[in-house]
């Protein structure tokens, strides 16, 4: 016997299909296959390579040489005739394939197709179907690729040129159906955008959407199916009864967003779109107005914006205050005071807030020199309060927490744990008081007010603000969009128990977060978290 | 005794190896495909088969139809006082086609072999063995429709054979295989495939394209809605096999006193059905391509279920081949006989030489995955394959992975059978856990080995090379967890069901079929089926088997004529 593959089979070398067939099935007779699962395996791996050889023209190769299967597997070239750019913006170079033996099969193993018959098959000039060369020219005019979109008139020759080419192609057999399958898609995906209103007419020829998602998606078939869903999902979104609707026509308005805008539109809309939109179509994008979307997104303007917000509510109550006191006749008419005696009074009254903020003792001065920013960002509230007369830090608080949770961001371990075992008592004050309070609580915007915690957790958050302060932790803005962190699977199965919920609703209300449920969830989470801290990631630890 | 069995989403049929060869046993009523059709009363009597479908017009609650493709799901239907699983109603056919074995050959058949759609996933094949055991039968072996086609397509005249294609287009689902055969090896090189693809989705196009033209919508509309679908289901299959052999047909209906008609031509059936010819490409391309055989090699296609009858279905197969199919094989039967075969091959039958079958795993298996994306971000839910479609099996193939987390302790995945890059999209089998080494992430090492049988078990093994862990897994789906005494539960009911003793079943499905016909013509034509099947009860209570079976006699034929050609 010579080497491999006749050792295996346990023939001599031979270039008799029958023969290797013949030693092949006497071999697997013997065997028990599912007691012999890689014999059975080398059996067949040394019948197909004896086969291959057998058809291949009679230069012997090297004895006992291990199969060489580069020539056999088409499929590796494949993936190097999709030749991307360089600075690649989805487009990649076309290369037509034969029209007669384009089709992906390939002739792996026994074709029966002779050297001189593949020879005889290549000399032949390639049959060109109908409309291929005008599609092509009216995609690519002047040869080159073009960012211009088509012309009526280019879309009606491009449309009309597109059927004849898939008529074509559904009336012959697989073998053309599956070569202008190929070409067209490899052409289409090229010549994108300008090739975009014709995709859906050869999507439903072909069928390339049930291709989606699919582990073998060819190249070309991702790039398209996904513009295909975004296109399908631009569509729907223009609805009016589209959940995103509104987000979407809020951001495809040129200018930046006004204040008026944002107390209209449902901020996690906009960012929910966004999400969407970034994750499963990117080239929607370009459809929005830039500057829109930055003005949504800008972290500055965004505390501006929160700040004003905040503001206006303060300057209501401040007029419902006002209003009270003016209304009691009893009320002693006061002297007016001296601009210096109004001047100590108002720095009194802002060392009152910022004691309450920040413990006793605290002077807004102290807040100026620990941290300027942050004191100038607070400072336009307090100074609002004190000309009012209002000593209340309460009104301030929601702030100074949505500061504080968004410290976690940087801070270190240590700190980290004290944010949390603070962020964990103002998630069981919310959730005893009930309604949204909670979701104020989980977004971090404390809309409705800061929930009220005992007096000793006051002192702790107290100490903690002013830690956070004096490490300049407060400047930072908060993130939007969304943040990923991963819940380790122990901290799940324990929060899973303490809440008694089924595995299913667990996750189900850790996807969504607007969950009713979603505040004991949170809790569970942060108590299991706190009491084996070392064991959870770091990210975690910002994250929940 | 084992036989073989097509369970088949509109027809089943059984068969045996008898005196070396395979051989197809009629029902009761003489035929040899039984309608896969049953029907429950709330007394709990029962209807099998053909008495149960013609039951479909007149009691649209109590009966079903085409519950093999709920196979595998929790949907159950309610017959009378109880609901039943898709396995349950699968065993009701099971049953009687084993009375029928009982009755041809004297003998209680114990095990049997049950063909599935090569694109059967894993719940549908375990759903498929529970039927058989409910029914009481040993499950021996499910085996694949065009493998089993083909081996009784390979019986016929034994010769070597290049790769051919089957094309197995039945009532619910469709098939395509590559198998070649030589040396007494039946080798199976890809099979490809569509679960949700067969007869009834072009029964829906009909429906959806005579409905409108019926001009019935106000008498439809105060239908129940289960009479309703069962009244169009049934005219749609009418009219669709009446134009495989003519151009132009009547769909037709009769609600009531009132009759409706809608022309349909083939042509416009034809642009109707488009997009589901279009539907069985996919399949035929991606068998190709995975078995490495080329259309022009193929030494043949072979056609296989029902609904490849359809001269919509035939000319696509003319034009994506270019040539003519072949149906040397009866479509209807060779699912049945190759599983004969294969029936006859487990027990030695007499006659046959040792034939090998080998196979290949239709859909990919493997696990689920985290990955980094290019953001610094994580993607979970991702497929990672082990073992790929069309590999041939039994087969052993190993992966390893890494923990993606630091100081992680556990790995928790999930095993996934499919073809989509997102696991959400696959279908899961079952989970792994595995305790690690507490590490930085990527630095504890796991190999995952997938053993995938010729039985369509799959075995897992998980191994530790850093702790020397070991652990094997056999895959048990959650349904199958159901013990043995749910099993027995099942057959206890099904047990208790009353079923017409068997010399009177082609009475009860003569009446049954009149009583159809009755309720679907209307005037003096009605008047006159109804006075016949009076004369048809009154026979009955005579008691002589003569004059029954003249008086059954004239009434089918009876039925048959105007049925053939229905008075306008």
């Amino acid at each position: 016997m010579s080497g491999y593959p006749w050792s295996i089979l346990g023939i001599e070398e031979t270039r008799e299909k029958s023969a290797i067939r013949k030693a092949y099935s006497v071999k697997l007779k013997t065997m028990n296959l599912d007691e012999q699962v890689q014999e059975y395996a080398q059996l067949r791996d040394a019948r197909d390579y004896a086969l291959r050889l057998a058809a291949q023209p009679p230069a012997s190769p090297p004895r006992g040489a291990q199969p060489d299967y580069d020539d056999a597997y088409e499929d590796d070239d494949y993936f190097d005739e999709l030749e991307w750019h360089d600075d690649a913006e989805f487009e990649w170079q076309i290369e037509r394939r034969d029209f007669v033996d384009g089709y992906e099969g390939g002739d792996l193993g026994d074709a029966g197709l002779s050297g001189d018959e593949l020879a005889a098959a290549a000399i032949e000039p390639p049959e060109l179907p109908d409309g291929y060369d005008e599609l092509h020219a009216i995609l690519f005019p002047g040869r080159q690729h073009s960012d211009e979109g088509l012309t009526a008139e280019e879309y009606e020759q491009a449309e009309d040129a597109l059927k004849r080419l898939i008529a074509w192609a559904e009336d012959g057999d697989l073998n053309r159906h599956g070569s202008v399958d190929y070409n067209l898609a490899e052409m289409l995906a090229a010549a994108w955008p300008r090739s975009a209103p014709l995709v859906e007419r050869a999507n439903v020829a072909f069928h390339w959407l049930g291709e989606a998602g699919g582990l073998d998606e060819r190249p070309a078939l991702q790039f398209l199916n996904a513009r295909t869903q975004g296109m399908r999902f631009h569509e729907s979104v223009l609805e009016e009864d589209h959940p995103l609707h509104k987000a979407w026509l809020e951001l495809s308005r040129p200018g930046k967003a006004s204040m008026i805008d944002r107390l209209k539109i449902n901020r996690n809309q906009i960012d929910k779109l966004l999400l969407a939109i970034r994750g499963s179509f990117p080239e929607l994008e370009a459809l929005l107005s830039r500057e829109r979307i930055d003005s949504w997104e800008k972290p500055a303007s965004d505390v501006v914006s929160w700040i004003v917000q905040r503001l206006f509510i303060v300057f209501v109550v401040i007029q419902a205050l006002r209003f009270c006191a003016s209304a009691d006749d009893r009320a002693p008419v006061q002297p007016p005071l001296s601009a210096e005696e109004e001047q100590a009074i108002r720095d009194e009254g802002k060392d009152t807030i910022a004691a309450a903020l920040f413990g006793d003792g605290f002077s807004y001065d102290q807040l100026v020199e620990t941290d300027p920013a942050f004191a100038a960002q607070l400072g336009t509230m307090i100074d609002t309060l004190v000309r009012a007369k209002v000593l209340d830090g309460r009104l301030v608080r929601p702030l100074l927490r949505n500061r504080m949770l968004a410290a976690r961001e940087r801070a270190d371990f240590d700190t980290l744990l004290a944010i949390q075992a603070v962020h964990l008592e103002w998630l069981k004050a919310a959730s005893e008081a009930g309604g949204d309070a909670c979701g104020d609580v989980l977004s971090g915007s404390f809309s409705g007010g800061a929930p009220e915690v005992s007096a000793e957790t006051e002192e702790r958050e107290r100490a903690l603000a002013r830690d956070l302060l004096e490490k300049k932790l407060l400047t930072l803005p908060s993130r939007t969009g969304s943040t990923t962190y991963q819940i380790p699977g122990w901290l799940v199965d324990a929060a899973r128990k303490d809440t008694g919920l089924s595995e299913a609703r667990f996750g189900e209300i850790l996807q969504d977060p607007e969950d009713s449920e979603r505040c004991g969830v949170e809790i569970a989470l942060i108590e299991n978290m706190l009491s084996v801290p070392s064991r959870v990631p770091i990210e975690t630890l910002r994250g929940l | 005794m084992i036989i073989g069995i097509d369970l088949g989403t509109t027809n089943s049929a059984v068969a045996i190896w008898r005196d070396g060869q395979s051989e197809l046993v009629p029902n009761a009523l003489g035929e040899l495909l039984t309608p896969s059709a049953v029907s429950i009363d709330d007394d709990g009597q029962s209807w099998v088969g053909r008495a149960a479908l013609d039951r479909l017009a007149t009691h649209p609650s109590e009966t079903v139809t085409s519950f093999k493709r709920r196979m595998g799901t929790e949907s159950k239907a309610t017959l009378g006082k109880r609901s039943y699983t898709p396995e349950e109603l699968s065993a009701i056919v099971l049953r009687s086609l084993v009375d029928d074995v009982e009755a041809a050959t004297g003998e209680r058949p114990t095990g049997a072999v049950i063909t599935v759609p090569a694109y059967f996933n894993e719940r549908q094949r375990r759903a498929t063995r529970r039927a058989g055991e409910i029914a009481g039968l040993e499950v021996e072996r499910l085996i694949n429709e065009p493998t089993a086609a083909a081996l009784a397509f390979g019986l016929i005249d034994k010769e070597e054979r290049e790769p051919f294609l089957v094309f197995d287009l039945g009532g619910g689902t469709f098939d395509v295989s590559i198998v070649e055969m030589f040396e007494g090896i039946v080798e199976v090189r890809a099979s490809a495939g569509d679960n949700r693809l067969g007869g009834d989705d072009f029964d829906e196009v009909m429906v959806k394209l005579a409905e409108p033209k019926l001009d019935a919508a106000d008498v439809l509309d105060r239908l129940p809605n289960d009479r309703r679908a069962a009244l169009l289901q049934l005219a749609a299959e009418k009219t669709r096999c009446a134009l495989s052999s003519q151009n132009k047909a009547d769909f037709r209906i009769a609600v009531g006193d009132e009759e409706f008609t809608a022309e349909i031509d083939t042509q416009e059936f034809e642009e109707a059905a488009e997009a589901l010819v279009r539907r069985l490409r996919d399949p035929v391309i991606r068998s190709l391509r995975d078995s490495g055989v080329d259309v022009e090699s193929l030494s043949d296609v072979v056609l296989v279920g029902g609904a490849t009858r359809m001269p919509v279905v035939r000319k696509a197969l003319t034009r994506m081949f270019k040539r003519f199919p072949n149906s040397t094989v009866h479509p209807d039967h060779a699912v049945a006989l190759g599983a004969a075969i294969q029936a006859g091959l487990l027990s030695d039958g007499e006659g046959l030489e040792e034939i090998r079958i080998t196979d290949v795993a239709p859909f990919t298996l493997g696990i689920e995955i985290g990955m980094d994306d290019a953001y610094g971000g994580r993607v979970n839910g991702i497929f990672s394959p082990i073992i790929e479609r069309n590999t041939p099996v039994p087969v052993s193939r190993m992966q390893s992975y890494t923990t993606s987390e630091d100081g992680q302790r556990q790995l928790k995945t999930g095993i996934y059978q499919g073809e989509a890059r997102q696991v959400a999209n696959n279908v899961k089998l079952g989970e792994l856990v595995v305790p690690v080494p507490p590490k930085p992430r990527g630095e504890v090492e796991v190999e995952v080995r997938f053993t995938y049988d010729t039985n369509g078990l799959l075995e897992i093994d998980v191994d530790i090379p850093e702790t020397g862990f070991h652990k094997n897994v056999v895959i048990v789906d959650e349904e199958d967890k159901r013990s043995r005494k749910e099993i027995d539960k099942s057959r206890k009911a099904l047990e208790k069901l009353k079923v017409h003793p068997r010399d009177e079943q082609v009475n009860v499905a003569a009446m049954q079929r009149a009583e159809r016909s009755y309720e679907g013509f209307t005037g003096p034509v009605r008047e006159y089926i109804g006075r016949s099947l009076d004369n048809f009860k009154a026979a009955l209570e005579k008691q002589d088997p003569r004059v029954i079976a003249d008086a059954r006699e004239s009434l089918l034929r009876l039925i048959d004529e105007i049925e053939a050609n229905p008075p306008i």
